[in-house]
């Protein structure tokens, strides 16, 4: 019975550090997706080193927002919209993964990201998809037309 | 053992002077009399501003409103009691003489901006050049700073949005309002949309530039004519002026 104790006391240290090295072993490392989730960037060559870029992307976009948002200091090579612009094709539709270079990878690493959620998830050079049909030019009509009636467009103020 | 001493000694007058100093500015815990300046403005640079002439504003026109909200993607959701609204246009009668202005309002971009006293996260900041911005990476959407705004200038957007414009990220749950075309600015362009729309329509009433170059033509017509900023008892001191209310 001892001997038992004896083994399972020496063995549990080494199935700890076992389990350590077996969950730290995928740290670091970005898994990517299968070439066929890939999707060509437009340019020549990207800004960074590809594995620099699937490693610290999130590092770089992170370190020169506030010098770019806070200072207006830019650095057209690092900025986000120059990301989108390159790698996500025109007619990419975020709510299909597969078909946007991003969403493809952080879904395929199962990594949550919320740059989407204020940032434009297409290039400047979009056309306009038809699940977004809202017309800006007739969506603002409405908003001025909107607000003539009751609500605080076209204030008025007397002076008395 | 004496230098020791003498460096426990300064080490002590140091943190007695310290707490001194502290003591004198705080009134109650996270109270202070004084409070060092978050982005000092740089007073060598440019700081950008707007003049708004309002005998040239025509009643009833909304090119600069259109302008703003198409460059920037700010579109009707449907609701106007909720819809973001970066400028507007208001409409001034004196009772007295029945005389009648209008003028466009936005984000004054003062120099003294309370939205900015009043973020918990630092979020509303005021930049070098003058310009006045949610960092929407860090709002949290508590909205202090559209209720300290006496311009009532700031937006809430309520609901999830898609198709923003590149230069304008804007999304759900954070505040956000006139940006000077900030955009445009960094790309080196020396105008805004709402400028642009107003001179393409040929009323001329608004100018942009630099207010602290001497030989602008915003510091040039500020300087030969007279010039009002709205409440101008709060000491705010707005980058955009109006001439003629």
């Amino acid at each position: 019975m001892p001997s038992v104790l004896t083994r399972a006391g020496l063995s549990l240290p080494a199935l700890l550090a076992g389990l350590v090295f077996f969950a730290l072993s995928g740290c670091g490392k970005v898994e990517p997706p299968p070439a066929s989730l890939l999707a060509e960037a437009r340019g020549d060559q990207c800004v960074e080193p590809t594995d620099v870029m699937r490693r610290d992307h999130m590092k770089i976009l992170m370190h020169e927002r506030d010098e770019a948002k806070r200072y207006g200091r830019r650095n057209p090579d690092h900025s986000f919209v120059g990301c989108v612009d390159c790698h996500v094709s025109p007619t990419a539709n975020r709510e299909d993964p597969s078909t946007h270079f991003c969403m493809a990878c952080h879904e395929f690493n199962a990594v949550r990201m919320d740059c989407f959620q204020c940032h434009t998830d297409r290039p400047s050079d979009a056309v306009a998809s038809p699940h977004r049909s809202v017309d800006l030019h007739e969506s603002i009509e409405r908003h001025l037309a909107g607000h003539t009636d009751a609500t605080p467009n076209a204030v008025e103020i007397s002076i008395p | 053992m004496s230098s020791d001493n003498s460096a426990q000694l300064s080490r002590r007058q140091f943190i007695t002077g310290a707490a001194a100093a502290v003591a004198g500015l705080t009134i109650a815990p996270g109270v202070f009399l004084l409070k060092p300046a978050e982005a000092a403005q740089n007073p060598d640079g440019p700081r950008w501003g707007l003049l708004i002439d309002t005998s040239k504003c025509a009643d009833g026109c909304t090119a600069c409103v259109r302008a703003c909200h198409e460059e920037n993607g700010v579109r009707s959701l449907g609701r106007p009691e909720t819809d973001a609204q970066w400028i507007r246009k208001v409409n001034l009668t004196d009772r007295a003489t029945g005389h009648q202005h209008s003028l466009p309002v936005m984000c004054q971009h003062c120099e003294n901006p309370p939205c900015v006293d009043v973020c918990p996260t630092h979020a509303s900041f005021i930049r070098p050049d003058g310009v006045v911005l949610v960092d929407k990476h860090t709002c949290i959407g508590c909205r202090y700073c559209m209720m300290a705004c006496p311009y009532k200038a700031r937006s809430f957007i309520h609901e999830a949005l898609t198709d923003q414009k590149p230069h304008a990220p804007r999304g759900k749950g954070t505040v956000e309002s006139c940006t000077l075309c900030v955009h445009r600015i960094d790309r080196g362009e020396r105008t805004t949309a709402c400028v642009e729309a107003c001179n393409r329509d040929g009323h001329q009433a608004m100018t942009f530039g630099d207010l602290h170059d001497p030989d602008s033509e915003i510091s040039q017509r500020l300087r030969n004519y007279g010039s009002t900023t709205i409440r101008a008892d709060l000491r705010l001191n707005p980058a955009v002026r109006y001439q003629g209310i």
